[in-house]
């Protein structure tokens, strides 16, 4: 009985956060499913899409968890508003966006050369690269550190829940910001 | 004078990259299915939200086992003990609740897009299969690297969840693609 009370705990304790985690990113794949003609067009977008998606979730996720530490700690007091300690760590992240992003560019190209994939250039893979993760930096690390605040604020620990919520935001924010970036290369190069 | 934004970088980046390099093989798997998704577009849809689950095992087994292994309740070696046998029939009933969520999830947005897509029980197929077929490597990864990193004394949430991630992104997209080819969809 103790067992089947345990395995009872841990299913009722997970799957809420699995079920929202599912439907952020069905949303995700909702929005790739409908770029499927840009796939096709331009087939050195794959290459670019996990590495671009994992990054948001890995540099977003552990400015989180940074700031909830700093929280607990309380070099950085809940409230919304500047100090060097937060202004340090949000220029930290979008430094790490733009320059793993202009990295994965650079590493799509490789792979469409070595696969004999058809490419768009090093030069505006790593020019999409740049503004995709310029545009998503820019729009997820207020994000992340202002839900990390509003979070603590309210009682609740953000290492707790702030993994869930950037990889869900974090996903469909990824996926908009590359074809905005492609968007925006293809007519401005 | 912004000494926390070099330590940052100076500590993220090099992970940052090689992480990267590595889905780039997540990529090459996505090209592999180029077909599939073509003509199942709502195939497509399902590989983020089973990447997120992959993930999500990945980090919930590992964190668990490190926990059992620091309270001395299991110890790292090949026999199945009690709460391992939990933690495993707590997994199974999750991914198995899930998947068929997000195929009835999936379907009900795809329908409203007019998403190409199989009928509602192929879904619930695809979803199920792919979903069991991910857990067996995912888990089984993630126990062992918990053991390893344990029995080397790293800190097993700051080494096997980058790992456990960046595989289980790779193998999400190669068990959707296999369960589409298994159930004849293409």
């Amino acid at each position: 009985m103790a067992a089947v009370a345990q395995v009872w705990k841990m299913v009722r304790e997970s799957t809420l956060s699995e079920l929202i985690s599912i439907s952020g990113g069905t949303v995700a794949g909702l929005l790739l499913a409908s770029m499927l003609d840009f796939i096709e067009r331009v087939p050195s977008l794959v290459f670019l899409l996990p590495g671009f998606l994992a990054l948001r979730g890995s540099i977003a996720g552990a400015m989180s968890a940074r700031l909830g530490t700093a929280l607990h700690v309380g070099t950085i007091e809940p409230k919304i508003g500047l100090n060097p300690e937060l202004l340090e760590n949000l220029s930290a992240s979008m430094f790490l966006s733009v320059v793993v992003s202009v990295w994965a560019g650079f590493l799509s190209h490789f792979i469409c050369t070595l696969l004999h994939v058809q490419s768009i250039g090093v030069l505006k893979l790593m020019l999409v690269g740049l503004v995709g993760g310029a545009l998503s930096s820019v729009l997820l690390t207020p994000f992340a550190t202002v839900a990390a605040i509003l979070v603590f604020k309210f009682g609740v620990d953000p290492d707790n829940v702030m993994g869930p919520i950037i990889t869900t935001v974090g996903d469909v924010v990824a996926v908009l910001c590359l074809l905005a970036a492609y968007w925006i290369v293809e007519g401005w190069v | 004078m912004a000494t926390i934004f070099w330590r940052v970088v100076k500590e993220s980046l090099p992970t940052l990259m090689l992480v990267t390099l590595a889905q780039m093989a997540t990529g090459v798997a996505l090209n592999f299915g180029v077909e599939i998704w073509i003509a199942l577009p709502a195939l497509l849809v399902l590989v983020p939200p089973i990447n997120d689950l992959g993930n999500d095992i990945a980090c919930v087994v590992s964190s668990k086992v490190t926990t059992l292994l620091a309270l001395g309740l299991i110890r790292p070696g090949m026999k199945a003990e009690g709460s391992l046998r939990n933690l495993l029939a707590a997994v199974t009933f999750v991914v198995v609740f899930s998947t068929t969520f997000l195929a009835f999830f999936s379907s009900f947005f795809t329908g409203l897009m007019r998403i190409r897509s199989a009928a509602l029980h192929i879904v619930v197929a695809v979803c199920l299969m792919a979903g069991l077929m991910l857990m067996v490597p995912v888990v089984t990864l993630s126990i062992l690297t918990a053991f390893v990193a344990w029995r080397l004394g790293l800190d097993p949430d700051n080494v096997t969840i980058p790992i456990l991630t960046t595989v289980s992104d790779l193998l999400g997209v190669l068990c959707v693609i296999a369960a589409a080819k298994v159930l004849m969809l293409v």
